[in-house]
């Protein structure tokens, strides 16, 4: 079932939901779009982080501030969420106070502002996540069993966005548009491609993929065929997403494997042309740099890109050395 | 009087430290470097003020300012973008909303307290 299907079919319902899965940074988001599928879209929606505060500051934050005749000194997240939902990130961080607030807001729907002693009422849907494993956490005490519960009614697991297949389209959609292209979209198979190729990942990267695109296509569809010409463009100057993750770790984690897969210098023979003979005086160095490019381009026929590989240099600069030592590319 | 808080979302550094520095006189100035963790900012603090940069790894500056706006209470935001790019279809329709403006980076720190004036509707801020 797609993650989007099985968000609407969760937010239909009235239950409690928690999140699992890629929610870095995103908890938020995704929590907002539960809300917004559901009936309560109308509603507020409303934030808190547990993670870096105490269970007193929880407390306060969730049921606001009353001064002795119980007026509001201010309204607490459950009073402004009112109708609402609250997306409660970090759930695992409260402390038994708020924990027990949590779970008599739930079952009994009411609960008592700081400093006050008359109930408020309370309607509101939780959409929760946890940092830590919650049923180890109850398992070890440190979670009310009950709450456990009652905050797992519904379980939403939240894929890679690139996973998030029903969603990509409106994310494409969404990037045409802002590029001025309203009236393009793009064939199955292409949005295929570019979640393959892992363009979703950086939002960037896929924005250039379709300007790109855009430029080159008159038609108002945008077939696999142009995405595929664009990405191949892209791979030839290196940008591509893939290329971009081999250079990370080209840089970082190289692996002999990886040195060795790579083309050399070092493959080429030595030509007599830039080998030194024993007694020549050698030349100086921007002759030897021309002879080298000169035979680096015979010796890959001019093939640019093998050539760039074998130097160990971007495209770009290997035009920019061609350039300089007088050698036609 | 309380200081507005404005929320800064770039994912260059160099920007949101630029910001940082240039409004912390007369703001309180919350940045970020990812576009979704702005979102929850803005639903957790209710920023007066959202400056946003357009092209980011997640969502982009016109979605997320898109996103605000279906949030209760935060649909009047003023929302301030900043881009190197010229995209001037979107530049209309902010500026058609009347409560956003486009700038095209780079900023100076005069143009850009202006336009946090004209939206906060606030006094005329000290020179820096």
């Amino acid at each position: 079932m797609s993650f989007t299907l099985d968000r609407e079919r969760i937010a239909a319902t009235e239950d409690h939901v928690f999140l699992v899965g890629d929610l870095a940074h995103r908890a938020a988001v995704i929590a907002f779009s539960v809300h917004q599928a559901s009936a309560r879209s109308d509603e507020p929606f409303e934030v808190v982080r547990c993670s870096g505060i105490s269970d007193a500051q929880i407390l306060q934050l969730l049921t606001g501030v009353v001064d002795e005749a119980g007026n509001f000194l201010e309204k607490g997240i459950l009073s402004r969420a009112a109708g609402g939902s609250v997306c409660i990130i970090g759930v695992d961080e409260m402390g038994p106070r708020s924990q027990a607030l949590l779970e008599n807001v739930i079952t009994s729907g009411q609960f008592y502002p700081t400093g006050g002693q008359l109930p408020e009422l309370c309607d509101v849907r939780l959409i929760v996540t946890a940092e830590t494993n919650l049923k180890s956490l109850t398992q070890a005490g440190k979670f009310r069993p009950n709450l456990f519960y009652l905050v797992t009614e519904q379980v939403l697991v939240v894929p890679k966005i690139n996973e998030q297949i029903d969603d990509i389209q409106g994310v494409m959609l969404q990037q045409l548009i802002e590029l001025g292209a309203r009236n393009k979209y793009l064939d199955e198979e292409a949005i295929s491609l570019i979640v393959a190729k892992g363009y979703l990942e950086d939002r960037r990267e896929l924005r250039n993929l379709l300007k790109r695109a855009i430029a080159r296509n008159q038609d108002e569809k945008i077939s696999f065929s142009i995405i595929e010409a664009v990405m191949s463009e892209a791979d030839l100057i290196g940008i591509a997403p893939s290329n971009l993750a081999k250079n990370v770790m080209s840089s970082h984690e190289s692996t002999n494997d990886d040195i060795q897969r790579r083309p050399s210098v070092l493959d080429m023979p030595i030509s007599e042309e830039i080998k030194l003979k024993s007694g020549e005086a050698p030349p100086d160095l921007v002759e030897y740099d021309r002879r080298y490019w000169q035979y680096l381009m015979d010796y890959v026929a001019g093939d640019k890109k093998r050539a760039a590989d074998i130097a160990g240099v971007s495209l770009r600069t290997l035009y920019r050395r061609l350039e300089a030592a007088g050698v036609e590319g | 009087m309380k200081k507005p808080t404005i929320l800064c979302v770039d994912d260059d550094r160099i920007t949101l430290s630029f910001l940082k520095n240039a409004l912390s006189d007369n703001y309180n100035v919350v940045v970020t470097n990812n576009s979704d963790q702005a979102f929850e900012l803005i639903v957790r603090l209710h920023p007066d003020l959202l400056i946003t940069d357009i092209v980011m790894a997640e969502m982009s500056g016109f979605e997320l300012a898109d996103l605000i706006k279906q949030v209760k209470g935060r649909e009047k935001m003023p929302v301030i973008v900043l881009s190197s790019y010229d995209e001037e279809q979107m530049l209309e329709k902010f500026n058609q909303s009347g409560l956003s403006l486009f700038f095209k980076k780079p900023v100076t720190i005069e143009v850009l307290n202006s336009g946090i004036q004209q939206l906060l509707n606030t006094q005329p801020i000290a020179d820096h």
